[in-house]
C-alpha cells in the first residue's frame, strides 16, 4: 500500500473522504452527500467525482466494498465505496491541518472566538 | 441524452472510461434527472473538463520526459504553408476532389438556406403577422372554403364582430396607366379600404395613406404609388405628392408612396381564392404598382362577391375563437338574407398559412435534400482525407524516425487541411452566389418575396464552420495515428504490414461510402418521384390544346359603354369582338381566332344556376364556372365536342338563348338523364343546353375540372378577357402582329400578358418544376460524390492489396479474375448502399407526398430506375481500379519486396 499522501489534500478529496465517514456509499449518493453536507456549497460533477475516486483508489485511501445491492432494490452495476484505515488517517491529518488554520485565524482575530454552546 | 453522454465520454482517457464508464453513466443519468437547466449545463462542462484533466494527468504521469516546447514563429508557419501547397500540388486530383466536394456542399447549402431564410424565416413586412387572418366566405353548396366576400357582408362583419381589433378589405384590379407620352401600360393595382394599410402596419415612404373621407363612395380620385413605379416614373422625387397620374382617361392625385414590401402576400392570397383571382391567374411574378381607396358602397349587391377581407385579431384572441364568432355572424346573415346568403359561412385562416402554405412543403423538402447533400459531401471529404492519410503513413513514419516532433507533424497536417478547407470555402462562396442567382432565375414568381432573397451571412457562417470542422478533423487523422502507434511499430511493420489496421481502416471508409450511396439513393428516389409527377402532370389531358396558341389579355377602355340596363345589347362591345375576329382571321398564318371571357387556365367567376323543372334540387349544387366564348373558341382551343352541337354565330339575340356545358356539369347536374334540350335558368333567362364539351382544367393541370357553363358571345358580350389565336409556326412571333391589329382597331386598348398559351400552362406547374429541378441537381451531385467515394475506396484497396494480387497472379489467377474481385467489392458497396437507401427513401418520401401527383411515395418503377442508375455508376466507379488491379505485374510487385 502506498504511503498516505502528504497534506494538504485537494478539497474535492477532503469532501469525499468526509462524506464516506458516514459509511459506504455509491457514486451518486456520494455526490448528494457532499452537496448536502456543504449546504450546497460544493457540487461535484460525475466527471470530477470519478476522476477523484480513481486517484483515491490508487492511493488506497478508499476501497470498493464487496457489497452488492439487492438487485431488486438497486442497479447491480453500482459499486459501493468505503474508507480504508489509511484514508481515515489522511482525513484526520487534513482535518487537523484545517483546525490549526482556524485556530490561527481566531488568534489573529480574523474569526470571532467560538460562542459557548448552550448546555 | 445517451448519445450526448457517449460523445462526452470520448473526452476521457480510454482506460478510465473502461473502468468507470458504466458507473459514470448511471450517476450522470441520476444527476441529469434531478438537475435544472443550468445544473445540466454544469454537468456537461464537468465531464468535458475532468476528462481533459485526466488525459493530461495520464500523459504527465506515464510519458517520461516532457518534450521541450519550442516557440512557433511566423516564419515556421509560412514555410509549412509553402510545404502544404507543394504537397497538394503533387496530388492535384486529390486536392481538386476535396475542394470541389467542399465547395459543392457549402455552395448548395448556403444558396438553399438563403432562399428559405428569405422566404419563410425572415420577419414579414407586416406588423405582428401572427394576429393577421384572412376572413373568407364559404359556400356549403359548392363546398368552396375560400371565396371573396360581398360588400354588404363586409360591412356587417365590421359592425358585428368583437374579436377582431380591425377588419379591412381589398380587391385586385388591373389598371391602364396612361403616361403623357408613349404607350399606355397595364399595371396591377389594389383597391383597399382606408383601414387596410394601418392594419397591416405598412407606412408610406412619402405622404400619407387614405383617410376615411377619401374612402367614402364617390370619394375623390386619389392614389398611392408603389416604390418601384416611383423610381421608374418619378426618379424617387420626394415632391411627388400632389402630382397626378392618368388611369385610363381620368386623372388621379398621388397622395403618397408605399414601400416595395407593401404588396406582400397579395399574389398568394389571390391565388388561393376560388375566383376573382385577378392578376394571380396570369402566373409568374406580378408587382402591385398602385393602391386606390376601395370607396365601397354599402348598398351594393349582396350576391356579388368582389372583395377580400383581412382582419387583425384582438389580443389574446385565437383564430379558432374568431372562427366561432364569424360562423355565428355568417349564420345570422344567412337568416336575415336567405336568398343571396343561402349556404354562406365564414372561414378565418391565419395569413401566414395562406401566404406560405403553398411553398412551405416544397422548401422544407429542399432543405432536407440539401442537408443530405452536405452529409454526402462531408462523408466524401472524410473519405478522401482518410485515403490520403493512409497513403502517407510511411511518410509520417520516416519523418518522425528522422526526428520530426509529433507537434510539428500535427502542425503540418493542420496547415494542409486548412489550405484545402480554405480553398473549398472560396469555391463554396462562389458557388453559393452563382447557385442563388440560378435558383432565383428558375424560381416561380408566386413564391412570396423571392425577389428580396440574398445570401445570408449566418447561414454561410454555419455551413463554413461545419465544412471546416470536417476538413480539419479528418486532415488530422494521419498525425493522430502517428502519435498513437509510435514510430517503432511502424518501422517494424514496414511495407509488409499485416493489414489488420488497414482492414479496420478500410472498413470504416467502406461504411462511409455505403452511407454516401444510401443518401444518394434517397435523393435520387425523391427526385425520381418528382420527375415522374411532373411527367404525369404533363400527360394529363387538359381538355384543350395549348400548342400553337398565342394568348393576349385585354380590357376594353371605359369609353366603351357598359350600361347594365342594356346588357346584353352592348353594340360597341359586340362589334369589337367581331372586328378582332374578322381582322385577325384574315392574316396569313392564322388558323383560327377567338375572343373569350377567360383563357382556359383562368378560374374566372361562378354563378348559381337551376335546371328548369328541378329548381328544388339546385339548393346544394355547386356554382358552375361561367365561360363566355365566341363561336371560334372550340375550334381554336380544340376542345372536343362530346354531345350536341357547337355554339355558333347564329346564336345571337334574335335566336333562342342557348348554352353549352362541360362533362363535369353534365355528370353533376344530370347524372344519367339526357342533358341536351334541357333548359337552365340563369341571369334572368331560360337557356337551352345544345352541346356538351370535354372538361377543360381551369384550375391547373393537377386539379380536376369544375362544372362549367359556356355562353355564346352573341348573347353575352365580352368586355374583357383574352384573345386567343391559333397560328402556324411560333405563336410568340405572332405577338407584334396581333398588337398592331388591335392598336389599329382600338388605340386606347392595351394587351397584357401576351404569351404563348403553353407558357401559361408551364407557369401553372412552375413551382413543381422548380422543386424537381433543384432536387434533381442535388441527386446528381450526391451521385457524383458517391461515385468519387466508391472509386476512392476501391483504388485504396487495390493499392493495399497490390502484393496479394501480385502473388495471386503469380500463382495463376488470370486478369479477369482479379478484375472481378475488385468489381465484386464495388458491387458489395453498391448493394449495401442501395438496401439502406431504399429503406430510407421509403421512410422519407412520405414527406414528399404533398408534392406528388399520380405516383405513390414507394413507386416501384422509380426505385427500380434508381437501382439501375446506382448500379451503373458503381460499376463505372469500380472499372478504373479493377483495370489497374488487372494490370498489376507480379514480377514488379514481388521484386519490390
Amino acid at each position: 500500500m502506498p504511503d498516505s499522501p502528504a497534506v494538504p489534500l485537494p478539497p474535492a478529496w477532503f469532501h469525499l473522504l468526509l462524506a464516506l465517514t458516514g459509511g459506504e456509499r455509491h457514486g451518486y449518493a456520494l455526490m448528494q452527500a457532499v452537496a448536502a453536507e456543504s449546504d450546497g456549497q460544493v457540487q461535484l460533477g460525475p466527471g470530477t467525482l470519478y476522476g477523484a475516486l480513481k486517484r483515491l483508489l490508487e492511493l488506497g485511501l478508499v476501497e470498493e466494498s464487496g457489497r452488492r445491492p439487492d438487485p431488486a432494490m438497486d442497479d447491480e452495476r453500482r459499486r459501493y465505496y468505503r474508507l480504508t484505515p489509511a484514508g481515515r488517517r489522511a482525513l484526520r491529518a487534513e482535518a487537523v491541518r484545517h483546525d490549526r488554520l482556524v485556530s490561527l485565524a481566531r488568534a489573529k482575530r480574523v474569526l470571532p472566538a467560538p460562542r459557548p454552546r448552550p448546555a | 441524452m445517451s448519445l450526448l453522454l457517449r460523445l462526452l465520454l470520448l473526452a476521457w482517457p480510454a482506460e478510465l472510461r473502461e473502468e468507470f464508464g458504466d458507473e459514470l453513466r448511471l450517476v450522470f443519468r441520476d444527476a441529469w434527472r434531478d438537475a435544472g437547466i443550468a445544473a445540466r449545463f454544469g454537468l456537461v462542462l464537468d465531464l468535458l473538463v475532468s476528462g481533459l484533466r485526466e488525459r493530461r494527468a495520464e500523459r504527465t504521469v506515464h510519458v517520461t520526459p516532457a518534450p521541450q516546447r519550442k516557440r512557433v514563429t511566423m516564419r515556421d508557419l509560412l514555410a509549412e504553408f509553402r510545404q502544404a501547397l507543394r504537397s497538394l500540388a503533387r496530388t492535384p486530383g486529390f486536392a481538386f476532389a476535396v475542394i470541389l466536394t467542399l465547395g459543392l456542399g457549402i455552395g448548395a447549402n448556403t444558396a438553399i438556406f438563403s432562399v428559405v431564410d428569405g422566404v419563410l424565416l425572415r420577419p414579414a413586412p407586416f406588423e405582428a403577422m401572427d394576429r393577421l387572418t384572412m376572413v373568407w366566405e364559404t359556400d356549403r353548396k359548392s363546398g368552396t372554403l375560400r371565396e371573396p366576400a360581398s360588400i354588404p357582408d363586409y360591412f356587417d362583419f365590421l359592425e358585428r364582430s368583437r374579436r377582431f381589433e380591425r377588419l379591412a378589405a381589398f380587391s385586385p384590379i388591373t389598371a391602364t396607366l396612361t403616361p403623357d407620352a408613349g404607350d399606355p401600360a397595364r399595371v396591377a393595382a389594389l383597391w383597399v379600404s382606408h383601414g387596410f394599410l394601418p392594419m397591416v402596419g405598412i407606412r408610406p415612404l412619402v405622404g400619407t395613406t387614405f383617410t376615411e373621407e377619401q374612402d367614402r363612395a364617390q370619394g375623390p380620385s386619389v392614389v398611392l404609388i408603389g416604390e418601384a413605379l416611383w423610381t421608374e416614373r418619378f426618379a424617387r422625387d420626394p415632391k411627388v405628392v400632389g402630382r397626378t397620374v392618368r388611369l385610363g382617361e381620368s386623372p388621379f392625385t398621388i397622395i403618397g408612396v408605399l414601400p416595395a414590401s407593401a404588396d406582400f402576400g397579395t399574389l398568394q392570397i389571390l391565388g388561393m381564392a376560388a375566383y376573382r383571382r385577378g392578376y394571380a391567374d396570369r402566373g409568374g411574378a406580378v408587382r402591385v404598382d398602385l393602391w386606390l381607396p376601395l370607396q365601397a358602397n354599402r348598398d351594393a349587391d349582396r350576391g356579388n362577391h368582389p372583395i377580400f377581407v383581412m382582419g387583425r385579431l384582438g389580443r389574446g384572441v385565437t383564430a379558432g375563437m374568431a372562427q366561432d364568432e364569424m360562423g355565428t355572424i355568417a349564420a345570422e346573415l344567412e337568416r336575415l338574407y336567405p336568398e343571396p346568403n343561402d349556404g354562406r359561412g365564414a372561414n378565418v385562416e391565419p395569413l401566414a398559412s395562406v401566404v406560405f402554405g403553398g411553398v412551405r412543403p416544397a422548401l422544407f423538402v429542399l432543405v432536407g435534400a440539401v442537408v443530405l447533400v452536405l452529409l454526402v459531401a462531408c462523408a466524401n471529404v472524410a473519405n478522401l482525407l482518410l485515403a490520403k492519410g493512409a497513403a502517407r503513413e510511411r511518410e509520417v513514419t520516416v519523418r518522425s524516425a528522422l526526428g520530426a516532433s509529433a507537434s510539428r507533424l500535427t502542425r503540418q497536417f493542420l496547415v494542409e487541411s486548412a489550405v484545402l478547407t480554405g480553398a473549398g470555402v472560396v469555391v463554396g462562396l462562389l458557388l453559393a452566389f452563382a447557385g442563388l442567382k440560378l435558383l432565383l432565375a428558375l424560381a416561380p414568381g408566386n413564391i412570396p418575396r423571392v425577389s428580396a432573397v440574398g445570401i445570408d451571412a449566418r447561414v454561410l457562417g454555419v455551413t463554413l464552420l461545419i465544412a471546416a470542422m470536417v476538413g480539419v478533423a479528418f486532415g488530422m487523422v494521419p498525425a493522430i495515428q502517428a502519435r498513437r502507434r509510435g514510430v517503432n511499430l511502424h518501422l517494424q511493420a514496414g511495407s509488409a504490414r499485416g493489414a489488420s489496421a488497414g482492414r479496420e481502416h478500410r472498413r470504416f471508409r467502406s461504411a462511409l461510402v455505403v452511407a454516401e450511396l444510401a443518401l444518394a439513393v434517397i435523393l435520387m428516389a425523391g427526385a425520381g418521384l418528382l420527375i415522374k409527377s411532373l411527367w404525369r402532370l404533363y400527360q394529363v389531358d387538359p381538355g384543350f390544346l395549348a400548342q400553337g396558341v398565342l394568348k393576349a389579355e385585354f380590357q376594353l377602355p371605359s369609353s366603351y359603354p357598359q350600361r347594365r340596363s342594356e346588357w346584353p345589347r352592348w353594340q360597341e362591345i359586340r362589334r369589337f369582338g367581331a372586328e378582332v375576329r374578322s381582322r385577325v382571321a384574315a392574316l396569313p398564318g392564322v388558323t383560327s381566332v377567338t375572343v373569350a371571357g377567360a383563357h382556359p387556365l383562368e378560374a374566372g367567376y361562378t354563378s348559381s344556376i337551376a335546371v328548369v323543372g328541378r329548381e328544388a334540387e339546385a339548393g346544394d349544387w355547386p356554382e358552375p364556372s361561367i365561360r363566355m366564348v365566341d363561336p371560334g373558341y372550340q375550334a381554336t382551343l380544340r376542345v372536343p365536342l362530346r354531345e350536341g352541337r357547337a355554339l355558333s354565330d347564329a346564336d345571337d339575340l334574335n335566336a333562342p338563348p342557348v348554352v353549352a356545358i362541360n362533362e363535369t356539369a353534365r355528370r353533376r347536374f344530370f347524372g344519367d338523364r339526357p342533358a341536351l334540350g334541357q333548359r337552365i335558368s340563369m341571369w334572368g333567362a331560360e337557356r337551352t343546353i345544345v352541346g356538351v364539351l370535354a372538361d377543360e382544367r381551369f384550375h391547373g393541370l393537377a386539379e380536376a375540372a369544375s362544372p362549367a357553363v359556356y355562353l355564346p358571345s352573341g348573347q353575352a358580350p365580352i368586355p374583357n378577357g383574352s384573345i386567343l389565336v391559333r397560328v402556324e409556326g411560333d405563336p410568340a412571333a405572332f405577338a407584334p402582329t396581333l398588337r398592331r391589329v388591335v392598336r389599329e382597331l382600338e388605340p386606347g386598348l392595351v394587351l397584357s400578358a401576351v404569351e404563348p398559351l403553353v407558357e401559361t400552362v408551364s407557369q401553372s406547374v412552375a413551382q413543381r418544376r422548380f422543386t424537381m429541378l433543384v432536387l434533381g441537381a442535388f441527386a446528381a451531385v450526391a451521385l457524383l460524390l458517391a461515385m468519387v467515394g466508391v472509386h476512392g475506396v476501391l483504388s485504396y484497396t487495390v493499392a493495399q492489396r497490390n502484393r496479394e494480387i501480385g502473388i495471386r497472379m503469380a500463382l495463376g489467377a488470370d486478369r479477369a479474375n482479379v478484375g472481378r474481385l475488385i468489381v465484386g467489392q464495388g458491387a458489395k458497396l453498391a448493394i449495401g448502399g442501395l438496401g439502406i437507401g431504399v429503406l430510407g427513401s421509403l421512410g422519407v418520401s412520405r414527406l414528399l407526398s404533398a408534392l406528388l401527383f399520380g405516383v405513390t411515395p414507394g413507386d416501384p418503377a422509380t426505385l427500380a430506375m434508381v437501382a439501375l442508375a446506382l448500379g451503373g455508376v458503381a460499376l463505372l466507379a469500380s472499372w478504373l481500379p479493377a483495370r489497374r488491379a488487372a494490370r498489376v505485374d507480379p514480377m514488379v510487385v514481388l521484386r519490390e519486396e
